[in-house]
């Protein structure tokens, strides 16, 4: 009878016991050659590209648990399907997870649900409270393209993890958090340069550390997308309501619609469509064209041999900084559009006709390098020069 | 190979016990303890077995439950204070919302901002769904603070730039810089 009640009571007290736990989720390797092509479909993943030293692709995944009952794991992992398979020379790697496991812990602290007066717990509110005031102070400032690609480097996505990552020590754990549950994940993927990259993204987070030179493809919905450089050819993106930071791109068309964070380093030989979404460029290169509806686009600098840059928005608000100093000329024209320009506003274009009026003319100086030639139409936008 | 047992004392002839006179009535005295002493043992059994099956429901209702329904009943200070926040965001996206329609001028401009919000709602009830299936995760909390603040600074951002478009200082002159 004894050993009975015993294995009854270690049932019980395993099923709710807490402890660290790893699961394996994924280790497997494929050979491939340069005509390669990969395929992700991830949904909920958090996924780090890295270069591989071989040539071979390896996917490695696994899940440490901490806290969380061997039951609660069963049920987060119920939700989780992944699926490798290789079709002649295409890789497919599909994921999908629980829509609960998206947690990287590092430099997030976990709320204190039982006790909110917590200090951890301040690094939230104070956030949540100032939310709007830190948006102001972000906009005064100036950016070069150097400070953008440090910004670029440090970030780990949203500026409110941002921000917990760059005042962490000012919130202490005084207190020991008792419902201390985190998952911590690691999904690393080892891909040789040459191989093709084909991504299909929902909610998902991807940190690619190599210069991608291959030919580019991505769709994505929500997520953080961080790129060091995408210099192939032919490259095509298109996201929305998500995050894309990346040092560098050229020969790609990018279709970007509601996304929250754009930083871009520089940007070269691409076709850009914007729609209500925050845009930074540290430097624009040669042959670049934006077409955007109510965005808000923050263009720092132009590269030496830019040759030409075209505009065209509605509703756009478009920064401009150093205008005066930096050789290249520019053509304005618009309708019911502001221009602020040292501390003075004017309208231009008042009329009912809807009809476009030149409202600003820059001219090649003589005696410096040239540029290149800045095109700018604005129908009911702003433009401030800085 | 069957055989009578009696046989076997016959064989062994060594084996003279004598028994004592009584033991027919110490046999019965014995024979009757034995009868009183049972049912107290068949209480213990059952008690044994009322244990086990109670240890097995109490197994099963943790194992089954979990902690999370628990939770359930009462709000975490977490909760209330997120719901303080989503009441105050959802009460600004009104109040924007409000003054955008009475600023812009453009039904274009007020339809594609209509099916952005309407997108962003259908999002905010998904995330609202989640947040009641599993009420302290911090994914899920951050999704719906980034919704709510997405939304609000969306509106906001259109209003502002419409309200600057209205403050006209109206030059019909190009500028050469």
């Amino acid at each position: 009878m004894k050993p009975f009640i015993f294995s009854i009571l270690f049932f019980v007290v395993t099923s709710i016991s807490l402890s660290q736990t790893k699961k394996i989720m994924l280790k497997k390797s494929f050979k491939v050659d340069e005509n390669t092509v990969l395929n992700l479909d991830l949904d909920n993943a958090n996924v780090h590209l890295i270069e591989s030293k071989d040539d071979k692709i390896h996917f490695n995944y696994e899940l440490t648990f901490y806290n969380y009952s061997r039951r609660k794991i069963d049920d987060l992992l119920d939700d989780t399907s992944i699926n490798t398979s290789k079709n002649q020379n295409q890789i497919f790697l599909k994921v999908k997870n629980s829509i609960y496991l998206g947690i990287d812990i590092k430099y997030r602290p976990n709320l204190d649900y039982k006790n909110f007066k917590n200090p951890i717990n301040d690094a939230y509110k104070d956030y949540i409270k100032n939310y709007f005031k830190i948006l102001k102070a972000r906009e005064k400032k100036f950016i070069t393209k150097d400070s953008l690609l440090e910004e670029i480097d440090f970030s780990i996505g949203s500026d409110f993890n941002n921000n917990i990552k760059r005042n962490i020590d000012n919130y202490p754990l005084r207190k020991p958090v008792k419902t201390d549950k985190k998952i911590e994940k690691k999904f690393v993927i080892e891909i040789p340069k040459y191989v093709q990259l084909r991504i299909n993204a929902i909610e998902s987070d991807i940190k690619c550390d190599f210069d991608i030179l291959t030919e580019f493809r991505m769709d994505s919905f929500k997520g953080v997308f961080k790129f060091r450089r995408i210099n192939g050819n032919n490259n095509k993106i298109t996201s929305s309501n998500g995050i894309l930071e990346t040092y560098g791109i050229r020969n790609t068309k990018i279709d970007l619609r509601d996304m929250s964070k754009v930083n871009i380093g520089s940007i070269s030989s691409s076709k850009v469509k914007l729609e209500s979404s925050r845009v930074q460029i540290g430097e624009i290169g040669e042959n670049v064209e934006i077409n955007d509806f109510s965005s808000k686009l923050y263009l720092y600098n132009f590269n030496e041999k830019f040759t030409k840059f075209n505009f065209a928005g509605d509703y756009s608000e478009l920064n401009l900084y150093k205008v005066k100093d930096t050789n290249f000329s520019m053509d304005v024209s618009g309708f019911n559009t502001n221009l602020n320009m040292q501390g003075v506003k004017t309208s231009f274009g008042v009329s009912t006709e809807r009809e476009l009026t030149k409202i600003l003319q820059k001219n090649r100086k003589e005696n410096s390098p040239f540029l290149g030639n800045v095109e700018v139409i604005l129908k009911n936008g702003i433009l401030n020069i800085k | 190979m069957e055989r009578d047992i009696r046989d076997l004392f016959k064989e062994k002839k060594d084996i003279k016990i004598e028994l004592p006179k009584n033991h027919r009535e110490e046999f019965f005295q014995k024979l009757h303890y034995v009868d009183k002493e049972r049912p107290k043992k068949k209480n213990v059994v059952l008690l044994k077995i009322a244990a086990v099956i109670a240890l097995v429901f109490c197994g099963t209702f943790f194992y089954f439950k979990d902690f999370s329904s628990i939770k359930k009943t009462a709000k975490t200070e977490i909760q209330v204070q997120i719901e303080l926040f989503e009441n105050e965001y959802l009460t600004n996206i009104n109040k924007e919302w409000e003054s955008f329609i009475k600023v812009a001028n453009d039904s274009v401009l007020v339809k594609k901002y209509k099916v952005k919000l309407k997108e962003s709602v259908t999002d905010y009830k998904k995330i609202t769904n989640q947040l009641k299936e599993n009420p302290d995760n911090i994914n899920v909390l951050e999704s719906l603070i980034n919704n709510l603040q997405r939304r609000l600074e969306l509106i906001k951002n259109i209003k502002e730039h419409i309200n600057e478009l209205n403050q006209k200082n109206i030059s019909y002159e190009t500028i050469y810089i």
